[in-house]
């Protein structure tokens, strides 16, 4: 070699010398740990096919069970052998999303899941994060069917209806407990429209329910001085200056003026709801039923601001039809949750009456 | 005069008081059966807890029955006897209630030496205490106070117990009413809570039954 | 009186079969651990197993390691001008829209500046990422905690200057660009946890780190020197045997160990206890990164109840230059704690316990006030039944 690549070669080295003693000891450390996993993952491909090889499984933590597949309409369950019983609720819950999602549960596709069953004595399963859900197989087909929806159901992908629902559509609360806790809501509500609602003011319900655009929210919602007064004690204890004085003379001098100032200065996500996420839910699961197969997708078709007219087209009636029918629904639903019969009635009196006798049947009392 | 009545007495309570003593020596023995060295606080927490509410219950019990084999001989004979005692009806009324409140001494003597013998044989783990006189005190105050309602309410005359029972029913009649209309209310479950929680009346009843705390 | 002796026997035995039954019932169903644990690494079997876990493991390192680098690198080119040293990256999916990561840093740069920090000798760095990272860290590095919502990398000799914060990203959606910058901003106070005393007072001394370390900073999450309202649980603010929680209060109580409940209750020496230094096991590796859980998961596992807040509690009552010789302190941290609050530690925290919440009363004994009222209750008894008697007649 001529000197001259000689000493071009050493200050090569010795550049990359000094370059290492000038690298911080935090980088040192990154270049070592990847270092360490680029040679783990050869070991973790060597392992790999040495099992392969041996024709073993690979077992992540202590052993697991084997896993049936199971096939329900577009479910792809992988189970472990136990008592739970995962075909009945997986046939319950893919009937309860047909009649939910109509014809446009075709264009849905489920997400495969991992079920284990465990002891109901025990405090977890063995298949540990790999497992989507883990079940104490005492658990009844109801609660397994809402489980299995909740983890497989489809995703429709739509922000709007989410954000209005506050989480993903999905069956169950067309329930007759579902109706009545949706009325007691709205009535134990602090606000006018939740009571109008239930009284049959349609309009209060639209308010209530946020079915128009966004930005009409606020005077929809709290039409009543009250309503906003109300809102302004409930958004006043978490904020400070300029709110803070308007939040003080709304609710001090009764300054309806002020209270308005308040309602309109608040972000519209932080303004208090009227009717809250299972009452939406409810009215969501009225639409679909009206409208029969094709109403989730009639749902789904319908670009437009405002719920009030995607649930039109949904229930394929118009809103103001929509919302009597879901109003008496709810009042009937309390009804049958409460139920009083002439049989408790005449029971009830036919206690007193025994007791009555047992007083009565006193020495103090009889002639004798 | 006391100790005459309070014989008569003995000899009507005598198959309540004795077989309660029994069965209250039982409990503490019973209900720290399962616990071991072995066991970390809050394990033997929860075997506490399993039993504490039992204790209310018993004490109610006993006073209730105690109260009853008291007033029953005198209920029977309507009171006949008892007026045509050589003594005042107050003096009466004290000797009866004082010669109860001495034979249920005897059940909870039992109860409160079994409770210490019991958490003697037990090994508590560190940072929990055992209180067997606390709990004694506690279960004698409460068959006390339950000895002393329902004496008070079995001395009247059958329409003073109609009257009681009468409100009692009535209470639970307007609860189901109310319930049909304003179905978030609940009667008789707010006035178990003001009967119950400090400063009621029974709050005894329904506060910490535990034989082994922090 | 055969037959009633019978009966009676017959009634007691019966009796005492119920009892023995109930003892069996209660030995067989009702005896059992808690449902969780503190988190602890997952046990490895086959050799695959293993080197897949330790693979994990080291590419958790690497992300962190990578974290803390881009830190040190947004530290060194920050502007000369620039009047903090915290830094804000946020790696969250839901947070990366533009108006998300400013509300985000805005947020983290007004807690800051309210904790009365600007340019501090211990730089923090805080990393926002997605709740389902932070969770599948958590079941490779055994951090002591469950479902950890923020990690901490102290100060060490990597980045002597630098305490990093990576924390779960709320669950606040930020779509549709609308924030509740309220919200956020509640949400964004805790994170800075131990980084903010570090940032603050420096690193602390020996003993108070092994201390802080051995507890995993238990009473260093919440930095709150300022003084900003009381220390009232903000999980359960109905903790009290009559509020509105009434019905689960002693469940809950009765998972936390029984130091905590005693230091709850106002019991000095449990509460001297719950402070106290462990002594250090020989051999316990030190650990890199600290797993904390929110106060849901984390409040059962609790020393001292409200422990988050309670070294916020001492500052603002010593004053931050007492704290400062206490945080450098070479005494044992209990008494250090003593010649900073000029009163016994143990009860000085069984006195702030009271703010944080209502005490129990432990143990069966009756209060001044159920005793008074049996009583009076049982002379009202006896009254009427007299007055009764006074009038009843023979007819």
């Amino acid at each position: 070699m001529s000197s001259w690549r000689l000493v071009a070669a050493l200050l090569l080295v010795a550049g990359r010398s000094a370059a290492a003693q000038g690298s911080s000891p935090l980088a040192e450390e990154i270049a070592r740990l990847e270092r360490r996993v680029d040679s783990m993952r050869v070991e973790q491909r060597h392992a790999t096919a040495l099992v392969a090889a041996a024709g073993t499984v690979v077992a992540p933590a202590r052993s697991v069970a084997t896993l049936d597949l199971i096939r329900v309409g577009g479910f792809q369950i992988r189970a472990n052998r136990s008592p739970l019983p995962v075909t009945a609720a997986a046939e319950e819950a893919w009937r309860q999303l047909g009649g939910y999602f109509g014809d446009e549960l075709a264009q849905l596709p489920l997400r495969p899941i991992l079920v284990e069953g465990t002891h109901p004595d025990s405090n977890g399963g063995s298949l540990e994060e790999k497992a989507d859900l883990v079940i104490r197989w005492d658990q009844s087909v109801g609660s397994l069917v809402a489980q299995l929806i909740g983890a497989a159901g489809p995703d429709p992908l739509d922000a709007d209806l989410e954000q209005w629902l506050g989480g993903r559509p999905r069956p169950g609360s067309g329930t007759v407990a579902a109706l009545a806790k949706a009325r007691d809501q709205l009535v134990l509500a602090p606000f006018s429209t939740g009571h109008d609602c239930v009284a049959g003011d349609l309009i209060a319900c639209r308010g209530a329910l946020r079915l128009g655009p966004a930005d009409g929210w606020a005077a929809q919602s709290f039409p009543e001085p009250g309503d906003r007064r109300q809102v302004a004690l409930l958004v006043g204890r978490t904020r400070s200056g300029a709110l803070a004085a308007g939040v003080e003379r709304c609710l001090g001098a009764r300054d309806d003026e002020s209270c308005s100032a308040v309602v309109r200065a608040v972000d519209i996500s932080a303004l208090p709801s009227v009717a809250d996420q299972a009452t939406r839910r409810t009215l969501l699961d009225a639409a679909l039923r009206r409208g029969g197969a094709g109403a989730y997708h009639r749902l789904r078709a319908t670009p437009s601001p405002a719920m009030e007219v995607r649930l039109a087209a949904a229930a394929g009636v118009p809103i103001d039809t929509l919302l009597a029918d879901w109003r008496v629904e709810m009042v009937q639903a309390v009804r049958t949750v409460t139920p009083w019969s002439t049989k408790i009635g005449v029971a009830g009196i036919g206690w007193l009456v025994v007791f009555l006798a047992c007083a009565l049947w006193s020495s103090r009392w009889r002639a004798d | 005069m006391f100790l005459a009545l309070l014989r008569t007495q003995w000899r009507w309570c005598r198959t309540i008081i004795l077989p309660g003593a029994v069965l209250l020596a039982a409990v503490p023995f019973l209900m720290l059966r399962d616990v071991t060295a072995a066991m970390i606080p809050m394990e033997v927490m929860a075997v506490v807890r399993a039993w504490s509410p039992l204790f209310p219950g018993l004490a109610a019990l006993l006073g209730l029955l105690v109260a009853l084999a008291t007033w029953a001989p005198d209920r029977r004979g309507q009171h006949i006897h008892a007026l045509t005692l050589p003594v005042a009806r107050w003096r009466y009324i004290l000797f009866r209630f004082g010669g109860g409140i001495l034979l249920l001494g005897i059940p909870i003597l039992a109860f409160a030496l079994a409770a210490w013998l019991a958490v003697q044989w037990t090994p508590i783990p560190d940072g929990l205490a055992a209180y067997p006189w606390s709990l004694a005190f506690r279960f004698a105050l409460g068959t006390s106070l339950a000895f002393a309602i329902f004496f008070a309410i079995l001395s009247g005359t059958p329409r003073t117990a109609a009257i009681i029972l009468g409100v009692l029913v009535a209470v639970a009649a307007c609860d189901i009413v109310l319930k049909l209309f304003l179905p978030q209310t609940g009667l008789a479950n707010d006035l178990l809570g003001v009967l119950l929680t400090g400063p009621g009346p029974l709050a005894l009843f329904a506060g910490r039954w535990m034989l082994i705390d922090v | 009186m055969a037959r009633r002796l019978i009966f009676t026997l017959a009634g007691v035995t019966a009796a005492l079969l119920a009892l023995i039954a109930y003892s069996v019932v209660v030995g067989k169903y009702m005896i059992r651990r808690p449902g969780w644990s503190p988190g602890g690494r997952a046990q490895v079997g086959s050799r695959a197993a293993k080197v897949e876990f330790h693979l994990n493991d080291a590419e958790i390192r690497l992300q962190v390691m990578r974290l803390r680098q881009a830190i040190e690198d947004s530290l060194r080119t920050r502007a000369a001008t620039d009047t903090t040293t915290l830094v804000v990256a946020v790696k969250a999916e839901g947070w990366r829209s533009k108006e998300a990561t400013e509300a985000m840093r805005r947020s983290m740069q007004e807690e800051w500046a309210a904790l009365g920090l600007s340019v501090t000798k211990v730089a923090v760095g805080v990393v926002v990422i997605d709740r389902q990272t932070a969770r599948s860290w958590a079941h490779y590095l055994a951090v002591g905690a469950d479902d950890p919502s923020v990690y901490y990398v102290l100060p060490d000799s990597l980045t002597p200057g630098t305490c990093l914060a990576i924390v779960s990203a709320p669950f606040i959606p930020a779509a549709a660009n609308v924030i509740d910058v309220g919200r956020l901003r509640e949400n964004v106070r805790p994170w800075l946890g131990p980084c903010a005393y570090y940032a603050r007072f420096g690193i602390p001394g020996p003993r108070v780190a092994r201390w802080l370390t051995q507890r995993n900073f238990d009473l260093a999450l919440y930095p709150d020197w300022v003084e900003r309202g009381p220390d009232t649980l903000p999980l359960f603010p109905g903790l009290s045997p009559r509020g509105e929680s009434r019905g689960w209060y002693w469940d809950v109580i009765y998972f936390m160990s029984p130091d905590a409940v005693g230091c709850l209750a106002g019991r000095a020496t449990a509460c001297r206890e719950a402070l106290r230094e462990r002594p250090t096991l020989p051999g316990r590796e030190e650990p890199w990164i600290f797993g904390q859980s929110t106060n849901s998961w984390r409040f059962a596992h609790q020393r001292v109840t409200g422990g988050d807040r309670f070294l916020g509690a001492v500052a603002r009552e010593v004053g931050t230059r007492r704290f400062q010789e206490f945080w450098h302190t070479t005494l044992p941290v209990d008494s250090a704690l003593t010649v900073a609050l000029k009163a016994p530690a143990g009860a000085w925290a069984a006195k702030w316990e009271r703010t944080v919440a209502e005490p129990p009363r432990l143990g069966p004994a009756p209060s001044l006030g159920e005793l008074l009222v049996a009583v009076a209750l049982m002379l009202f008894a006896v009254g009427v039944v007299a007055r009764g008697a006074a009038r009843r007649e023979v007819v």
